[in-house]
């Protein structure tokens, strides 16, 4: 499998590494507020427009305090992954601006350094960079060495350059990738002693990993071609014969080691290893000049008949190769290029999702895997698919308003016709009634205590029992002048004062029972007298919870609108700009190959003069392919 | 890997412009800066949206949520875990690695969010999973919440008790 855009998987590190290094210091985190929490989770599995809006809804509504500077500096880094560096920078400089640690400073120094070297401004990027203390980790460390390293050789000052290389000693991949920018850089700057011994450090790397092969095929290449341009073949075919022969630069050492044979004059041996590419697929360039250059080595050799049948094989290659040309940018043109590189499914974790995927099958793309590894191509392709998610998030959102309207409408319609129904419950008015009564219990309750009034508190049995005892008191009364009712006078006060006895003494536990009671009386009227104030608040809020929000809908559902049509535009307007560098890519593509149909036409109907014609001819200046044996063309 | 990647990344980088005279200076494009301006605000209505959302179908005077963490969670594997309130099944989830991972990690999942009315109320939660000995494992936490006028939040926590060597399931209410 071909994982698309393997050769560099520019964009997917370029959004990741700020918060990348981000998540790599802080793991694992102490979470001091859900809400960072929340957002850490949707982080941590790459959904990172989840994670961007939890830490916007909360800064928002109330700015996290207890996670110190981690969600600003959370929510800096994703706000470069969506490239939006001015938010990025604004959080990033507020730190440095807070007098914060030494480590946040240095934190908050190197995201800008990197901000702005990803933006290109390399002199910019050094400036902030060179702020950087020493709280960073070792490996963060070494990257913004490699940083400096590179933003020096862009203003070629070799000697900065290299104090920084000499930094990564402790990081050998490091120390290879900034050895192999620094070799190359001093090459092209006409330096080439000193290059090509940085470059030879790599040269014989051993190692099984395969990034580390890729870049030391590539310092082999570097190497080879510039011995070449320095007139030393036999130098440069060393170099070349180390790259691995199944690779994506084997063309392109077979190629060099057969001009590195021609520059000596060994026309055999230098048709050794262009013979072998002419079975290889013509798409490749390497592959394309060396087409040409058999024949006019053939030529050269006074092989004329074979450099004839040569010439031939070339041009047929040529045509079939500007045939298929021509399909691939009329595909590109009718749009199939845009549908290959259209996500099936839009998800949020839609970037790395993609860039995982094999090269979309498009008869274009394998034409188009230099542009499509190209850094800046990445970033429009970024851009395009960040746009794409956005547009389904913002049509998601639209599907939503209908039901928002639903809801306030079927809320309203629930208010009202509860507020009916409430008005005429009589129950409400219940309480008021309770209350009263209670109150006068209360009052009663209270006269008894005041004047010990036991009688109150008796008993019906009692009651009863008083009472038969006061109709016995009465006909007592009548008869009291009789002596013959003297015991029963005695065994009324005996009676009377036994009643007397029980209730008096069991006065206090009675009181305080029917206090008790009261008590309880009045904890149900509370309850009951609560639920009827947070009744009447639910009617004054109830409309609360419809009525403020038709305005608010309404307002974002037309901004929504008109971002909709916003994102439409430019997502076109993108992919045009995606369809214009493909067809530019496979414009120039086609001039290249036209060229070299053109030449070796031209050489053809030359050499076919020559052998008609001996006598006449005269070599024209123009005979040799013009191939360019700079490395990268 | 990442930082490889990484490398290589500024491999290309340099190669494209120790090699590319103009593009070191080539500026942003119109169309990337009105990319960059339309994704900001995209966000920013994306956010208020969210509230809007959120302050429509969870008003603050019922509004309940429930969240997952972890501390280490090496001595639970989970798989679910299932939500009851007042004795109504809420909800359940089924966990991937990668969500397992993210908790691992800090990250804090938001397991349920709804409503509920004024009053107590009783959340009970179940974890299924494998347990040290990598035997099914089922567990329930029961809390009694009550809820008031403001947003309740609730944290269930699975926690590493080292030394007895078991998991533990905490709740905490927040504030």
């Amino acid at each position: 499998m071909i994982p698309l855009f393997k050769q560099s998987i520019a964009i997917v590190l370029i959004a990741s590494v700020a918060i990348n290094s981000f998540a790599e210091e802080r793991d694992p985190h102490e979470v001091k507020d859900l809400r960072y929490g929340e957002a850490l989770y949707h982080f941590y599995q790459e959904q990172y427009f989840t994670s961007i809006t939890n830490l916007m809804v909360a800064k928002e509504r109330n700015p996290i305090t207890a996670q110190e500077i981690d969600p600003e500096l959370l929510l800096g880094g994703l706000y470069l992954y969506y490239s939006l560096h001015q938010d990025a920078s604004n959080i990033f400089t507020d730190l440095i601006e807070k007098n914060t640690s030494e480590e946040i400073q240095d934190r908050a120094w190197f995201n800008i350094g990197k901000m702005r070297y990803q933006g290109h401004l390399f002199n910019e990027a050094k400036q902030a960079l060179v702020k950087v203390k020493e709280s960073l980790s070792t490996e963060r460390e070494a990257e913004r060495q490699n940083m400096l390293a590179n933003t020096y050789l862009k203003q070629k000052d070799f000697t900065a350059a290299y104090e920084s290389i000499k930094q990564l000693d402790a990081h050998p991949d490091w120390l290879m990738y900034a050895q192999y920018n620094m070799g190359v850089s001093l090459i092209k700057s006409g330096k080439n002693r000193e290059g090509t011994d940085l470059l030879n450090k790599i040269s014989s790397l051993k190692t099984d990993d395969d990034e580390l092969k890729a870049l030391r095929d590539k310092t082999n290449i570097a190497l080879g071609y510039a011995y070449i341009r320095q007139n030393l073949p036999k130098v440069s075919t060393k170099y070349l014969q180390k790259v691995r022969l199944k690779g994506p630069l084997s063309a392109k050492a077979l190629l060099g080691i057969g001009w590195a044979y021609q520059q000596q004059n060994l026309l055999e041996k230098a048709l050794v290893p262009w013979m072998e590419l002419r079975d290889w697929p013509v798409i490749d360039t390497a592959v394309q000049e060396s087409l040409l250059a058999i024949p006019y080595t053939l030529e050269q050799m006074g092989k004329n008949q074979l450099a004839l049948m040569n010439y031939n094989y070339a041009i047929d290659d040529y045509k079939k190769e500007l045939t298929n040309l021509k399909y691939s940018i009329r595909a590109v043109k009718a749009g199939e290029l845009l549908l290959a590189l259209r996500p099936a499914i839009v998800t949020e974790n839609i970037l790395a999702t993609e860039y995982k995927k094999e090269l979309p099958k498009s008869i274009s793309v394998p034409y188009l895997r230099y542009l499509l590894n190209k850094v800046d191509f990445q970033i429009i392709h970024k851009n395009y698919l960040d746009l794409i998610y956005l547009q389904k998030n913002l049509s998601k959102w639209k599907q939503q308003f209908s039901a928002y309207y639903l809801m306030l409408k079927e809320r309203a319609a629930y208010y009202q016709k509860q507020q009916r129904s409430t008005k005429k419950d009589s129950r409400l008015n219940l309480i008021i009634s309770l209350k009263n009564r209670r109150d006068k219990l209360a009052l009663k309750v209270q006269q008894i205590k005041q004047q010990q009034d036991i009688y109150a508190l008796a008993t019906e049995d009692e009651k009863g029992l008083i009472s038969n005892l006061n109709k016995i008191k009465k006909s007592l009364q009548r008869l009291k002048n009789k002596n013959e009712y003297t015991e029963e006078n005695e065994k009324y006060n005996l009676f009377r004062g036994l009643l007397l006895w029980d209730i008096s003494t069991d006065f206090t536990p009675r009181y305080w029972k029917v206090k008790n009671e009261l008590n309880q009386l009045d904890k149900a009227l509370n309850i009951s007298t609560k639920r009827l104030s947070s009744l009447k608040q639910s009617t004054i809020n109830a409309p609360l919870s419809f009525s403020g929000y038709k305005k608010r809908i309404r307002d974002k559902e037309k901004k929504l609108d008109q971002l909709l049509k916003k994102v439409t535009y430019i997502t076109r307007s993108q992919e045009k700009q995606i369809e214009k560098q493909a067809l530019d890519s496979l414009q120039q593509r086609y001039h290249q190959i036209e060229n070299y149909h053109t030449r070796a036409s031209y050489s053809l109907a030359r050499l076919y003069d020559r052998l008609t014609l001996p006598a006449k001819i005269t070599k024209t200046p123009d005979q040799q392919p013009n191939i360019d044996k700079r490395e990268g063309k | 890997m990442l930082h490889k990647n990484f490398k290589y990344l500024t491999t290309i980088l340099l190669i494209m412009f120790v090699s590319t005279a103009t593009f070191a200076e080539e500026k942003s494009p119109v169309l990337e800066k009105q990319v960059q301006s339309l994704k900001k605000e995209v966000l920013e209505l994306n956010k208020e949206l969210f509230i809007l959302e959120e302050d429509l179908l969870f008003p603050a005077n019922t509004q309940f949520s429930i969240f997952l963490s972890m501390d280490i969670g090496n001595l639970f594997d989970l798989d679910s875990v299932q939500i009851n309130i007042d004795g109504d099944n809420v909800s359940n989830h089924l966990y991937t690695l990668r969500e397992i991972n993210a908790l691992k990690r800090g990250g804090v999942q938001k397991l349920y969010l709804g409503n509920i009315a004024s009053g107590e109320h009783e959340l009970v939660a179940f974890f299924t999973g494998k347990g040290p000995s990598k035997r099914h494992y089922k567990r329930g936490t029961t809390i009694k919440i009550e809820k008031t006028s403001a947003p309740l939040f609730v944290e269930l926590k699975i926690i590493d008790n080292l030394t007895k060597q078991q998991p533990e399931f905490k709740t905490k209410v927040w504030e």
